[in-house]
């Protein structure tokens, strides 16, 4: 599936609608994608796990998540203004940092991962 | 040059009316337990065309794994892409082509309940009938199912046909074999400790639904599952939390076996004691179930990875059924090339594209058209970069030619005449053909033999004299040599290599003996080989006498290489693969004596075509 990868910026740009609302500190990820079945959307953890592995966002930045399977809607509520700032510039490049990250993923040497292991764990529980 | 080259000999240009048409443009994806005849819920993914009419009924494709039928995606990848992601792009093109595909997760793993004792249980095995039943008497089932995949799946594809379910008309085994003992555990009767070792943990994490531990072996994996996909309807996850925890009975047979010696060692595991466990989940003990509904069979491999082209070949000359075999250039699965000759080319040719259109058009003949009636073995001849066909094997022209040690490393096609010639090797256990070889390849990892030139270095080498005319080289070599040592045990790894006109070194192929299994025996093989056959029984085990010289003979693995004019032949000898098998003797450093002389000629012969 190595081939898929080239074109995964552009699916995610197209799938996922992202808008932002600075005055309410809000940033709202809507998926497109029809057939999610539920819990596809994700939970908070894993929308904060995919913040911090693909944004590269490193600090524990406090937020409500509110997840909407009906209108497929993840709203993040920031509390401060310099935190809404950081999600909101991650949140511009996270989609170009997907494959980069997977491409270096597929191509690593086994047992010479370093780089992943700053990426921290994700919360795997169900 | 080959006799055998013929322009149609490619099998992945050919195209006639069975060939891979698109009627359908999207596929949807559910997911359902279902009850064995034990009561044991298996998890299962189908997958079915877009836009079926009511009464349409279309052939199923089966596959079972051990590996987790399909993922539970990490966001972002599961806003975007099916569960069948991992698949790609076999399900777009089979439901494409109107097949369901049905994936499976086999009793003990992924989200299917029940525990497993060892790998191709005949639990796990009848299961497939079951799942067969239930298959053909979906509404949208013609009744119709076959099966394929890669390494664990081509191997419960072949096993599905041991069933012997009517509906099963055609199994497509890839890069998978048939006999546990040899094919990957201990392939020369050497324990194949590293890829075991992986092997057994992967499976281990994969049953307890546990990623993070593939962070540092396969990273790519880790970021993209968060684990085996449950079945939809199980929105709280509830029934993949109990299989899972019923997988904690699971028993991990491989952990146990670093002590064992021969083929018919007992295994023990707790209170269990498994007695014959790798000939009985051995596939080449189902020969005549396999051929009694005489269905037809499409097998391939790769030339260097672990025994698996042996296998093709084995599967070619011993079961009278219908057959396509292919061996090519390629990695376990094909997803890279592997072909020593270029290593640096970055993709493999075919493209998983064409090799999954190919296997479309070859189901389709067997299931809407004439089937297949003859057998045929498509080759690919590495250095030469051609295709080429045969309806036997081993090819029209083949004949083995003679090689002979000599003195100042020489090797030639005339018998020695001296009458004391020997050569004294000190096994060195720092040798190694690094983690990217044959023996790891199952794990999909690349395979990259370009490290022959430095590794040569330790080992003991019979290097020929520049070729006068090119070469081809395909089928088994056999290497025969005369040997003491100083111990009572020890291995023998053989490199048959082609040396260019700049004395780089380029691997084509190699076999390995544990020395206690040096016995050919006069039984019948349980199936057919072209190259002396070693019981790896006890019985026909025989310590070294040490100093006393012993006739080693084996086969290496088959090969079509074609080695030009101008290179040189070159066999290489080791006693040790430090990064891969297990080391014999466990204690001392051998000293080796191989004799050259006239009583004793030490040889390879290598199967050339004329």
């Amino acid at each position: 599936m190595e081939e898929l990868i080239p074109k995964l910026s552009n699916l995610l740009n197209k799938a996922i609608e992202i808008r932002e609302d600075k005055n309410q500190l809000l940033i709202e990820l809507n998926v497109k994608k029809k057939d999610l079945i539920p819990g596809d959307l994700g939970t908070p953890n894993e929308v904060k796990d995919m913040i911090r592995v693909f944004g590269g966002v490193k600090q524990n930045i406090p937020m409500e998540i509110n997840i909407d399977e009906k209108t497929k809607t993840i709203t993040l509520k920031l509390l401060k203004k310099e935190d809404f700032e950081i999600i909101s510039t991650a949140m511009k490049n996270i989609w170009g940092r997907v494959p980069e990250l997977l491409l270096k993923a597929f191509n690593a040497e086994p047992g010479k991962t370093t780089e992943f292991r700053d990426l921290g764990d994700f919360d795997d529980n169900y | 040059m080959s006799i055998n080259q013929n322009q149609e000999a490619n099998p992945f240009n050919q195209k006639d009316e069975y060939y891979f048409q698109p009627q359908y443009e999207d596929f949807s994806v559910s997911s359902t337990y279902i009850k064995m005849r034990d009561g044991v819920k298996l998890a299962l993914t189908i997958c079915l065309p877009k836009g079926l009419s009511p009464g349409d009924k279309i052939p199923t494709l089966l596959y079972q794994t051990r590996y987790q039928r399909t993922h539970h995606l990490r966001i972002p990848f599961r806003w975007i892409w099916k569960e069948t992601v991992s698949h790609y792009p076999k399900t777009e093109l089979f439901t494409a082509d109107g097949y369901a595909c049905i994936y499976v997760d086999v009793r003990g793993c992924g989200a299917s309940y029940g525990f497993r004792q060892t790998p191709f249980s005949e639990e796990e095995v009848r299961d497939g009938s079951d799942i067969v039943d239930w298959i053909i008497n979906q509404p949208w089932s013609d009744g119709n199912v076959v099966s394929n995949g890669i390494s664990y799946t081509g191997f419960t594809a072949e096993w599905l046909a041991t069933n012997n379910h009517p509906a099963v008309k055609s199994v497509m085994p890839g890069h998978s074999g048939w006999d546990s003992f040899i094919d990957i555990i201990f392939p020369g009767g050497c324990f194949n400790t590293l890829f075991i070792q992986l092997w057994s943990f992967a499976g281990k994490q994969m049953d307890k639904n546990i990623m993070k531990e593939f962070k540092t072996i396969i990273p790519n994996r880790w970021l993209l599952w968060k684990g085996v996909k449950h079945v939809h309807s199980d929105c709280e996850y509830t029934q993949l939390k109990e299989a899972i925890q019923e997988h904690s009975k699971n028993l991990y047979v491989y952990d146990n076996i670093s002590e064992v010696n021969y083929r018919d060692d007992a295994v023990k595991l707790g209170n269990i004691i498994f007695e014959h466990m790798f000939d009985s989940r051995s596939i080449y003990q189902y020969q005549q179930e396999l051929q009694k509904l005489n269905i037809p069979i499409y097998s391939w491999a790769s030339w260097l990875d672990a025994n698996f082209a042996n296998i093709v070949i084995a599967r070619f000359l011993s079961l009278k059924n219908p057959q396509i075999a292919i061996i090519g250039d390629w990695n376990h699965g094909a997803g890279l090339p592997a072909n020593p000759f270029y290593p640096s080319r970055l993709k493999v040719i075919p493209s998983p594209h064409d090799r999954i259109k190919t296997e479309i058009r070859f189901f389709n003949r067997c299931l809407k058209g004439d089937g297949l009636k003859s057998k045929t073995i498509y080759y690919y001849t590495m250095g030469e970069e051609k295709w080429k066909k045969s309806h036997i094997w081993p090819p029209l022209g083949h004949s083995l030619q003679s090689w002979y040690f000599q003195e100042s490393n020489c090797l030639t096609t005339k018998e020695p005449l001296e009458k004391n010639g020997s050569d004294d090797y000190k096994i060195n256990f720092r040798t190694t053909t690094g983690i990217f070889n044959r023996w790891m390849a199952p794990a999909g990892l690349p395979i990259d033999y370009t490290n022959r030139t430095k590794a040569n270095e330790k080992l003991l080498t019979y290097t020929s004299l520049p070729l006068e005319k090119d070469l081809e080289i395909t089928g088994n070599p056999i290497i025969t040599l005369y040997l003491s040592s100083t111990h009572e045990d020890g291995a023998i790894f053989v490199y048959l290599e082609d040396v260019d006109g700049e004395d780089n070194v380029i691997y084509l192929t190699d076999g390995n003996l544990r020395l206690i299994h040096r016995k050919i025996s006069s039984e019948k093989p349980p199936y057919k080989i072209l190259f002396p056959y070693h019981t790896f029984l006890k019985k026909d085990s025989l310590a070294l006498v040490p100093t006393e010289i012993s006739e080693i003979k084996f086969g290496l693995h088959a090969t079509s290489v074609l080695v030009k004019k101008g290179h040189k032949i070159r066999v290489a000898i080791a006693g040790a693969d430090k990064d891969t098998f297990k080391r014999y003797p466990a204690k001392g450093r051998p000293i080796i004596t191989i004799e050259r002389n006239v009583r004793y000629p030490s040889f390879i012969d290598i199967p050339i075509i004329h």
